[in-house]
């Protein structure tokens, strides 16, 4: 049991403020979904549970370790690992090589400098065990640019999962996917949040709504609302601020 | 499509354990290096036996360069840091080794220490002095990005270069012949120029196999993960700034190492080593040679002294030339010879 949260989070760009006295939680075994309107700074606060950004004042706790001061390296190797809304893989790789890199980041060092990374059979498995897992098992000698739209989501997923985390930051991990490979990639989150603590920033609201067990939404940077799906729906502030007709009941 | 990364189990055990021999298209490109490698070998008895054995020096030159264009390339090409600033290591190892070398004649003693035109002593102090300078140089450039990246190279550049230009016991600006110095390396006497050029050669191919085996082993990996997204790398966990460093300190070695076997061949010490122009030439090898694929640096030495051959007798101006070459590779050809010659393969793993 794995429990991400943080406390009193603040961050201003400027005049600015992005992030406004957040407090968040997320536990193994259940998936949260962070929502609100673009500019909402959902993408900046999960930026601060990363590591990537450092908030003005608050803290981010890792259990009881607290990993404010960590940089995003050092969170991935305490077990915080991330994705990218806009596909951020090694393009000129192919796929089992994005993950063996990303496997090979588990390493204490990458100072090896004569044999060939081709030539770890344990991490080529392993690889070809993430690749399977997401579905991909049959493209991983394809070079990752020449994947589809939906296949290099895929691919960030095994990336992301390679560190072998205890929590997932997922920033919109279904953009741009077609419905049916979004409902594949929402099975696979929802299978992985089993065992690993997810904090999903989505704003296909339909997915939101099916896998998330907790919903918080964000506006101007500070939290108007947390909840299971079916409060969030009645929120009447949500809905005046957020989702108007979105979401049917 | 075929998959050259999932060659079988069995026959990662029949392969050559080296490691060099590679799978799917990296094959291609060790095969050019291997080609490649083996003309330049034979090339000196053939101009000798052709009667220009005049040439000999120009082809050693194409390795000593050539050398420092494939390290330059090893960071370009595939950890892509664009240095402008490579003539700094060429210049400090032509210093290292040209200043104990003058000591040695001169009989003075440089920081206390005795010199020495022994290369088996100046070569190896220069690499070292290369790799210590390539930290401190790289530890600073490398926290800024881009351009400025190219600038704080070029930055340094200068100042060494202007450092040099001020030690007036070597000459200064004009700087100062060494020609009463031997070419000993070891017990081997290298003033003939077939001999000397052999040796520069073995060195040329020590290091086009370390570095080929670099690009592909784990350490290399991780470079070429920083050139394509460094943001990214470091959300998989990896410090980039080490690996970065650590890379560009292994190229400002072998580059100042070629700086080294530069002086002991023209026995000329001067700033014009590391002057910045020479930087630009470093990086015009690496283009025309085609970026990221290691034996490209050397091909593009080749291109670029065999175009000066050819039309200084046409004229003095033959940088003209040059330029006019450069401007067909980067527009028709902007992987460069290698990747014409390999059409659209890809030069590693």
């Amino acid at each position: 049991m794995t429990e991400l949260s943080c406390r009193g989070l603040q961050k201003a760009f400027g005049g600015l403020v992005v992030t406004d006295d957040l407090a968040l939680s997320v536990a193994s075994g259940e998936i949260h979904a962070l929502i609100g309107p673009n500019g909402a700074g959902k993408t900046t606060a999960l930026a601060q549970l990363s590591g990537e950004l450092r908030p003005d004042a608050g803290t981010v706790w890792l259990d009881d370790a607290d990993i404010t001061e960590l940089s995003l390296p050092q969170r991935v190797h305490a077990g915080v690992a991330r994705s990218y809304q806009i596909s951020s893989v090694f393009r000129d790789f192919t796929a089992r090589e994005n993950v063996e890199l990303a496997l090979q980041a588990m390493d204490r060092h990458s100072f090896r400098f004569f044999r060939p990374a081709a030539r770890n059979a344990a991490r080529a498995e392993r690889a070809g065990g993430l690749l399977d897992a997401v579905g991909l098992g049959e493209v991983a000698g394809s070079s990752a640019h020449r994947l589809s739209h939906g296949q290099t989501r895929q691919l960030e997923i095994a990336m992301a999962m390679a560190s072998d985390p205890q929590v997932l930051l997922l920033d919109e991990p279904m953009a741009g996917m077609a419905p049916d490979e979004a409902t594949r990639l929402a099975e696979l989150i929802r299978s992985l949040a089993e065992t690993v603590a997810v904090l999903l920033v989505e704003h296909d609201m339909d997915v939101v709504f099916s896998v998330a067990d907790r919903i918080s939404v964000l506006h101007q940077g500070s939290l108007i609302a947390s909840g299971d799906p079916d409060q969030i729906r009645a929120d009447p502030d949500v809905h005046r601020l957020y989702l108007r007709d979105d979401v049917e009941s | 499509m075929s998959d050259p990364q999932t060659a079988p189990a069995s026959r990662e055990r029949t392969g050559i354990r080296l490691g060099l021999w590679a799978r799917g298209p990296s094959r291609w490109h060790i095969a050019l290096t291997v080609v490649f490698l083996a003309l330049l070998s034979v090339a000196p008895l053939w101009v000798e036996a052709s009667g220009r054995g005049y040439l000999v020096t120009v082809l050693t030159r194409v390795v000593i360069f050539g050398l420092a264009a494939m390290s330059l390339d090893f960071v370009m090409g595939y950890g892509g840091m664009v240095s402008l600033g490579h003539a700094t290591f060429l210049g400090a190892g032509a210093y290292t080794a040209g200043a104990l070398t003058y000591h040695s004649l001169d009989g003075s003693r440089l920081l206390g220490i005795p010199g020495t035109d022994q290369a088996l002593v100046t070569w190896p102090l220069a690499t070292v002095v290369g790799a210590l300078l390539g930290l401190v140089i790289g530890g600073l450039s490398l926290r800024t990005k881009g351009v400025y990246f190219i600038m704080a190279t070029l930055a340094f550049n200068q100042m060494i270069y202007f450092l040099f230009n001020a030690l007036e016991i070597y000459g200064g600006d004009d700087g100062v012949g060494l020609f009463a110095a031997s070419r000993a390396i070891g017990p081997l006497d290298a003033s003939d120029d077939i001999v000397f050029f052999y040796v520069c050669f073995a060195v040329l191919v020590v290091f086009t196999v370390i570095l080929n085996l670099v690009v592909r082993a784990p350490f290399g990996r991780v470079v070429r993960g920083c050139r394509s997204n460094m943001a990214r790398m470091a959300a998989l966990g990896y410090q980039t700034y080490r690996y970065r460093l650590a890379a560009f300190a292994l190229s400002a070695a072998i580059t100042s190492l070629a700086g080294a076997m530069a002086v002991t061949e023209s026995q000329f010490l001067s700033p014009s080593f590391a002057e910045w122009t020479e930087s630009g030439e470093l990086l015009i090898m690496v283009i025309v040679g085609g970026l990221g694929s290691l034996i490209g640096g050397v091909i593009g030495a080749g291109a670029l002294f065999l175009l000066e051959e050819l039309s200084i007798d046409i004229t003095d101006n033959w940088q003209f030339f040059v330029g006019i070459g450069l401007l067909a590779i980067v527009l028709g050809a902007p992987r460069g010879l290698t990747g014409t010659l390999l059409g659209g393969r890809r030069s590693h793993d």
